[in-house]
């Protein structure tokens, strides 16, 4: 039997995923997030208003994320409510992290990705 | 500031879960107002395209993902998801659960599908009578830019053909019209050479319309300037009908040269199937041959007299409106007016759009009206599916409860009884399309042939797609009902009642009581309506024609000369009609034979004239006061049936050489007479026939029995001015039976008369009375299946509420209640629901009676005797269909009602 790879966490999907990358940095509205996500993903990942908003409604949902007063950087109130991050929150994505790690860890064992650090 | 594009995308919003929109609306608009500067969707007038195709494609799947739960983003398997347990929308769960339900009371189901099958059914077909009928647009190319024009008296009500100059003014001085057309009845074309005579059935055209209709000849070639020339030679076009039935659809037919008699005719094409014109009344099967309209001279001039004959179409130019195009026409009427004054002293013009011209107002009433009743029908079945699926649901009343404990959610429920009510709908609605196929031949054989467009109704996509959506409309409709009041919050009673549904079956019964009562109050309105139709219908047959129809039959004939022999004068041609006359009264089963120039009774042609009294004060009667005058003979009383009031009647020593005389009907006596014995008296008809009345006869009714009595004069056949006349024969039995020998006795006297179709006075008389008497029947039907279905609703009703009472009822019996005390018990509360049903119906139709007046005969406002014998059908039905559960309850055993508990 050859080593399985692990499961992705159950927990979080690739797009709640993305938006609490976009949220590490500080809260940001919904907006904010789908241009994070984008440039982040080079346009890969470009999210429309309700599956970014599904996405939201889950975390929130989970208690990962929550809505906050304090908008970072623009006060502008017609960008919409800004989302922070919670400790949960950042706790799920670092396990999800440490999962994705070992999977990449893994391919690279299989020389199925290319050593990149070196 | 809203714009339009934020106003839209909000709308869309509704489409999400409550819960969602709630808490997201303006964040999800804020995302939209900051997405619409994106770069990504490009620059340009596709940019907005682009943008909205993005917006709606997320929001298509978002809301999808929000109302199934199936989330594409999320790998895990449905049933893990947070928040949701299972696929928000289990459809197979929910159909086999629905179909283990119907399975388990299939009488119940069958004949709620039955009767939801005949409900869309008779209203699928009807639909699709009243869709090619009225609803449809012509067959034409752009249909709505074809226009009438038409002659009209001054203040523009009646419309009339055009009169031949008129028609050739307004199509050069015009300039609103691309094209204009006439077309004229050319009667009928009887072929001469060696075969058997036929008769085609001829329409005239000018060229021109082929252009105007937009139309060509499926082989050959239209008609052309030139053959509308006087001297040019004869053309013809056939139909395709009679160029396969006649001419065996033979490709070269072209060219070919068809004898007619006076004058033979050639063949330059063929029109494509399905085309005919005119479109009018006359039955679209019936135009057999077109030929170009011939303007003589004499039709040319403004001198002589006026035949308005002409029928005229045009198209609209591009860019021109209708009411522009009635603005130039009454310009040229005005100045043709003062340049003809004789002519338009009484004349105006009238432009009409082709389709209102075509389907007349009180035929488009008519197809409303119908399509009204079978929508009645329809409504009474899905109030019946309504009940079946209620009394379902309450009988699931502690299952409901149970799932609703155990955390089904609203949703849940409505689901299950949504689900129920398509699958009875989906099943209803393929019974009810295959009854409609069915119903469709059924109605077209039935229908009068005078409907326009009769030949063009069939069940298409358009129909078919109004019967789903009617059946799709019922399920969800009275599915969601139940469900609605059902899954309340208040669900746990039913778990405290002990299982005995009790709050549930509260409301349950009252909504089930209104259900029954609003079918009994729909099938009383029905059958009121029957019932002023049979009523209608029974008095139309019962006038008076003044003579008897039964066993008597027109037969046809006009006398020709042998080939190569001079035209018959007056006096040979009617000596040639009476020599067959006397070879028809020898005729084995022939009673009586007589011969009736210018037209039979009931058969649809006559002649008026006009008639003069002269003495020292003249009086001339004209118009409405014009008589028909009928050639007749001796035996015409015998062979009609009609009655001789006063005087003698015709003898046959009235002959030619014998002074005129002539006998008049009762209604012309009394018209002309008033009062003075008309025996001996003077009339003379058409300005110089002077005969003298000798007789009085009982009057006919000449065109139909709905028609009012016009005054008559019988003149004898041998003195008057008719050549020829039809063989009118009373026959013992079948009247039709004798027409071979009657045909043949009249051939063997008249080698080469022309023999025409021969119809029975019963015939004739069912033709004239075949809308009343379809109206009487479809409406009958509906009647009868209305109060049919409120029967069943009423039963369901009785016996449910004795099956939720047996308790009580054990309970009164133990106390020594009479069997017939508990009959009383459960009859009194059927006769409160059909009461109040019956009421409400009569109220309604009493209301609604004054729409269906105008399709009545002779009606008598609120016919008392119509609602009593309604009343009296529709409490019988509804009392006979309670009388099972009523038995039922009075033989409850009280131990048993008890120990049930």
């Amino acid at each position: 039997m050859s080593p399985r790879p692990p499961a992705p966490s159950p927990d979080l999907t690739p797009i709640t995923f993305e938006v609490l990358l976009s949220l590490i940095d500080g809260p940001q509205h919904g907006y904010g997030i789908k241009l994070d996500i984008e440039a982040r993903t080079a346009g890969e990942i470009s999210l429309g208003s309700g599956t970014l908003y599904q996405a939201i409604q889950r975390l929130e949902r989970e208690g990962l994320i929550a809505a906050t007063r304090a908008a970072a950087g623009s006060g502008d109130p017609r960008r919409g409510r800004s989302y922070k991050l919670l400790p949960a929150g950042r706790a799920a994505m670092q396990a999800h992290l440490r999962r994705l790690s070992r999977v990449v860890d893994y391919a690279r064992a299989r020389r199925l990705l290319p050593e990149s650090r070196s | 500031m809203t714009g339009p594009g934020e106003s839209i995308y909000r709308a869309l919003l509704y489409l999400y879960p409550r819960a969602f929109r709630a808490r997201y609306e303006d964040d999800l608009v804020a995302f939209f107002l900051a997405d619409r500067a994106h770069p990504k969707y490009g620059a340009g007038p596709l940019r907005p395209i682009r943008f909205w195709t993005a917006t709606l494609r997320d929001l298509v799947r978002a809301v999808w993902r929000a109302r199934t739960g199936r989330d594409t983003d999320d790998p895990r398997p449905a049933t893990a998801r947070a928040g949701v347990g299972r696929p928000r929308w289990p459809i197979r769960a929910d159909l086999r659960a629905a179909w283990r339900g119907m399975r388990a009371t299939p009488g119940v189901v069958l004949s709620a599908v039955v009767l939801l099958a005949l409900g869309i059914g008779i209203g699928t077909a009807m639909f699709s009578v009243v869709d090619a009928v009225v609803l449809r647009g012509l067959p034409f190319d752009e249909p709505d830019r074809l226009v009438q024009v038409s002659e009209s008296n001054l203040d523009g009500a009646d419309a009339w053909p055009a009169a031949w100059p008129n028609y050739a003014a307004w199509r050069t001085r015009q300039s609103v019209f691309s094209g204009m057309a006439a077309s004229a009845y050319a009667g009928w074309l009887t072929t001469a050479g060696d075969e058997e005579p036929a008769r085609l059935r001829a329409v005239r055209l000018t060229a021109s319309i082929f252009d105007v209709l937009r139309v060509a000849p499926a082989l050959g070639r239209p008609f052309t300037p030139a053959d509308e020339v006087e001297g040019a030679a004869p053309v013809m076009i056939l139909s395709d009908g009679v160029w396969r039935r006649r001419f065996g659809a033979d490709p070269d037919i072209v060219g070919r040269v068809q004898r007619f008699e006076g004058g033979a005719r050639t063949i330059v094409g063929v029109m494509p199937r399905g085309f005919t014109y005119p479109l009018g009344s006359v039955a679209a099967s019936a135009i057999d041959v077109w030929v170009p309209i011939v303007p003589t001279a004499r039709d040319r001039a403004r001198d002589g007299g006026r035949t308005y004959a002409f029928t005229v179409v045009a198209r609209l130019r591009a860019g021109v409106g209708l009411d522009q195009a009635r603005v130039e026409m009454q310009g040229i009427r005005g100045s043709l007016a003062t340049e003809f004054p004789k002519w338009f002293e009484d004349r105006g013009v009238m432009v009409r759009p082709m389709t209102a011209a075509i389907i007349k107002p009180e035929v488009r009433a008519w197809m409303l009206f119908l399509l009204g009743a079978v929508g009645v029908v329809l409504l009474v079945a899905c109030l019946n599916v309504a009940n079946l699926l209620l009394a379902r649901a309450i009988a699931r009343g502690r299952e409901v409860a149970v799932r609703a404990a155990l955390g089904a959610s609203r949703w849940d429920l409505t689901r299950a009884f949504v689900t129920d009510g398509l699958l009875l709908a989906a099943l209803g609605a393929a019974g009810g399309i295959l009854i409609a196929l069915w119903g469709v031949e059924v109605l077209r054989a039935t229908l009068p042939d005078s409907l326009p467009r009769l030949a063009s109704i069939a069940v298409d996509r358009r129909v078919l797609f109004t019967a789903a959506a009617a059946a799709l409309a019922t399920g969800v409709v009275f599915g969601l009902l139940p469900a609605i009041w059902l899954t309340r919050p208040n669900l746990s009673d039913g778990l405290r009642a002990g299982g005995r549904t009790v709050a549930l079956a509260a409301g349950g019964r009252r909504a089930r009581t209104g259900f029954v009562v609003a079918q009994v109050a729909l099938a009383t309105l029905l059958l009121a309506g029957a019932a002023l139709f049979a009523a209608s219908f029974a008095r139309v047959v019962r006038v008076d024609l003044g003579f008897d129809p039964e066993g008597v039959v027109v037969v046809g004939m006009t006398p020709r000369p042998a080939p190569g022999a001079p035209r018959l004068d007056l006096a040979a041609s009617r000596a040639m009609v009476l020599d067959a006359l006397d070879r028809v009264r020898v005729v084995p089963g022939v009673q009586a034979a007589t011969v009736i120039g210018a037209g039979t009774p009931l058969g649809g042609g006559g002649m008026t004239q006009p008639l003069d009294v002269p003495g020292p004060s003249p009086v001339r009667f004209t118009g409405p006061d014009e008589p028909w005058v009928h050639g007749a003979t001796a035996a015409y009383l015998e062979t009609m049936g009609a009655t001789l009031v006063a005087g003698r009647w015709i003898l046959e020593t009235d002959t030619a050489a014998a002074p005129p005389v002539a006998v008049i009907s009762d209604e012309a006596a009394r018209r002309y007479f008033a009062g003075v014995d008309p025996l001996g008296a003077i009339i003379r008809l058409n300005d110089r026939d002077v005969r003298t009345v000798v007789g009085v006869v009982h009057g006919t009714r000449h065109v139909g029995p709905e028609e009012a009595l016009r005054p008559e004069v019988f003149v004898p056949f041998a003195q008057g001015d008719q050549p020829s006349g039809d063989i009118v024969v009373r026959a013992a039995g079948d009247p039709m039976a004798v027409v071979p020998a009657v045909q043949a006795a009249i051939r063997a006297a008249v080698p080469n008369a022309t023999l025409y179709q021969a119809e029975t006075m019963e015939d004739a008389f069912a033709r004239l009375t075949a809308q009343r008497r379809f109206n009487m029947l479809v409406l009958g039907l509906f009647g009868v299946l209305a109060v049919l279905i409120a029967a069943v609703g009423v039963y369901g009703l009785m016996a449910y509420v004795v099956s939720q009472r047996t308790r009580e009822i054990g309970v009164r019996v133990a106390l020594g209640a009479a069997p017939s005390g508990i009959l009383r018990l459960v009859l009194g509360r059927a006769s409160r629901v059909l009461v109040a049903g019956v009421v409400a119906g009569l109220a309604g139709a009493l209301l609604l009676e004054r729409f269906v007046r105008s399709f009545l005969f002779e009606a008598r406002p609120h016919d008392p005797g119509v609602y009593a014998v309604v009343t009296v059908l529709l409490l019988a039905a509804g009392l006979l269909a309670a009388a099972a559960p009523a038995r039922r309850a009075a033989r409850v055993d009280p131990l048993h009602a008890l120990r049930a508990e």
